[in-house]
């Protein structure tokens, strides 16, 4: 089921276009929104909030349309924006449970569920200091806290790792990954970090110049066509690949040892006549796998660079 | 030993399936959350007893007439002659001109941060995704500075009506006119909504609550000594020494607290006051303005400051 589709969606900042006849649908589970600076990825999520009109187009979150319920759909998706953002003067505790009766939480529902969050995000011990006190990393992630508060069904990140540390990077990433499996969550994570939306998402919506390049699972999107399986033996073996060659199957040695075959067969037939080959060869088989690109040859690919 | 079965000690992520308030109720949370900031800074809790000075300074007059009257019956006559002359609603409108400075310091803690300080940090991201609409903030931000300004200028006030309806109804406190606490009330909450819709247009565009601040007071009193110094000047010109030239009288009125205090005059029906000191001429009074123009005018530039906060807040910025 989708979380939120679009038709011809197009968004303009006075002459310039941000995002120019966008047609998807974003499924549940965790999405990455990948692109280039200035793709449009944060247009986009800020049209489903309702900050910027579209120019045409539109489209329907969690059920209901974004230009015409806005509300609703507010009530309904968390928004952990880019840039540093907070209520002055507020402690932690303060602001999230502030956030929370934005929400429409009654006052006491909010702050028990504001220590929850905080809590969960990892905050617990900082919950009562100033936030403008934090670091980078603890910005962030009360960022998410906020976002997190009133319970969304659908959960909008804005390249949720900048300005972190490893550590702190990797920190969120579980974070994000933990939340947007089996807690009824969807997650669509804007980014121009591949590694980070390889790790944490399930299916990627691809954007160049407001316009969609890819959108798929990202197994299907690193896939390469004819689902070659990749081996790599101990040690270069010629009579191997005469062996393959001789069953029909192309052969293309990507490293000394290791060949990437083409078959027409399944992937379990090609395996078994692989090991048969190498058997007959008296290679020993350290690796086989389905043949994938990186999601960077992917993306690359994708957006004609 | 206990065991840590508490909510708090499950640190997984949980949905929230709870009540909701409806989503009208929204302005109330942002409205309240500015009132308890403007209440927990003591220097507003200063402006108010400050602002209220004249009333005090009155009180203190009025007991030691009364102490004439009870302790010297030869000062009596006197006494209760000067009790019997004072003209009510007169000293509302003194007491709302003494403290206009001290209801304009409140005015600017209440309201030169509510949403530049949120322009700085960002804060309209956080109001407008989630379930709160513009007006809902604007709304929510004009009552949380209005309700502070009209406490710093209704309690004072409020103070010596009490104090005066309970001790000097037979002066003509209330026998002079019956109409005098909505009198009050009216000038105390149009001068308090026009203090809110003008910084908050402030505020709304500038990025540091200081720097609003600065403007503001900065607006106020250049606009106010201009206006009052063209004033002096052309009346000495006119070698006037008592009333003004309808050109100078209407430039009084055009500052912040000029038009004010011709609201205020409107509202509580009196013509003359405050004082307008010439250099070196005595002193000059300046009439009540036209009601609909002052009070026009006051809504007209309330109209224009909140227009233009509405053109300003936004959660992004959007390029032409």
């Amino acid at each position: 089921m989708a979380v939120a589709d679009f038709q011809n969606l197009t968004v303009k900042y006075g002459s310039f276009t941000a995002l120019e006849d966008f047609t998807v649908s974003i499924p549940e589970g965790c999405v990455g929104l990948l692109g280039p600076n200035g793709a449009g990825k944060t247009t986009l999520l800020k049209t489903i909030l309702g900050f910027v009109d579209p120019a045409q187009g539109g489209g329907h979150v969690l059920g209901h349309d974004f230009a015409k319920e806005g509300q609703m759909v507010r009530q309904n998706v968390g928004y952990m924006p880019e840039q540093d953002c907070h209520i002055p003067g507020l402690t932690a505790v303060q602001f999230v449970a502030f956030a929370g009766e934005l929400a429409g939480l009654p006052g006491n529902q909010a702050l028990r569920r504001a220590h929850e969050v905080l809590e969960y995000c990892g905050l617990g011990e900082a919950r009562y200091r100033n936030v403008e006190t934090y670091s980078t990393g603890m910005k962030q992630r009360i960022k998410l806290a906020q976002a997190l508060v009133h319970g969304p069904k659908l959960l909008l990140l804005d390249e949720p790792t900048n300005g972190l540390d490893p550590r702190g990077r990797e920190e969120m990433l579980e974070l994000i990954r933990s939340v947007s499996h089996g807690k009824g969550l969807s997650v669509l994570v804007s980014s121009h970090l591949l590694k980070d939306i390889e790790r944490i998402c399930d299916h990627v919506v691809v954007l160049l110049g407001g316009k969609l390049r890819a959108a798929g699972q990202i197994r299907d999107l690193k896939s390469v066509k004819g689902a070659p399986v990749d081996v790599e033996l101990r040690e270069h073996n010629l009579e191997f690949v005469d062996n393959i060659q001789k069953m029909g199957m192309m052969v293309e040695e990507l490293r000394k040892g290791e060949y990437r075959i083409y078959g027409d067969a399944k992937l379990d037939e090609t395996a078994r006549h692989v090991f048969d080959a190498a058997r007959r060869a008296n290679a020993q088989v350290r690796h086989l796998a389905l043949a994938q690109r990186s999601l960077e040859e992917a993306f690359l690919e994708a957006v004609h660079v | 030993m206990s065991n840590a079965t508490g909510p708090i000690a499950d640190l997984s992520y949980r949905t929230y399936e709870g009540p909701l308030d409806p989503p009208t109720q929204r302005w109330k949370v942002i409205a309240k959350s500015n009132i308890m900031r403007v209440v927990k800074n003591k220097w507003y809790w200063v402006c108010l007893v400050a602002s209220g000075w004249y009333y005090g300074f009155m009180m203190i007059i009025l007991v030691f007439l009364d102490s004439m009257v009870s302790a010297s019956p030869g000062q009596a006559r006197q006494a209760l002659e000067q009790l019997g002359g004072i003209e009510w609603a007169m000293q509302f409108l003194h007491g709302y001109s003494y403290g206009q400075h001290f209801i304009l310091f409140a005015a600017m803690i209440a309201g030169t941060g509510a949403i530049a300080n949120d322009n700085r940090t960002n804060a309209l991201l956080v109001y407008l995704s989630k379930p709160c609409t513009k007006r809902d903030y604007l709304w929510g931000k004009w009552v949380g500075v209005f309700v502070p300004v009209l406490v710093a200028i209704l309690i004072p006030a409020l103070f010596f009506f009490a104090y005066g309806a309970m001790n000097y109804r037979s002066f003509g406190f209330i026998g002079d006119d019956p109409w005098l606490i909505f009198r009050v009330l009216a000038f105390s909450l149009v001068g308090a909504g026009f203090h809110a819709s003008l910084v908050l247009g402030v505020s709304s565009m500038f990025n540091q609550g200081r720097m609003a601040g600065a403007a503001y007071v900065g607006a106020y009193f250049i606009l106010y000594f201009v206006t009052v110094l063209i004033g002096v000047i052309l009346s000495d010109a006119h070698g006037a020494s008592r009333g003004m030239t309808s050109f100078t009288e209407l430039l009084f009125y055009c500052s912040i607290g000029g038009l004010n205090m011709g609201m205020a005059k409107v509202f509580l029906d009196v013509d003359y006051g405050p004082i307008f000191v010439g250099a070196g001429r005595g002193s000059f009074e300046v009439d009540r303005p036209t009601p609909w123009i002052a009070i026009g005018l006051v809504v007209l530039l309330s109209a224009l400051a909140l227009r233009l906060v509405w053109r300003r807040v936004r959660a992004v910025e959007v390029v032409g």
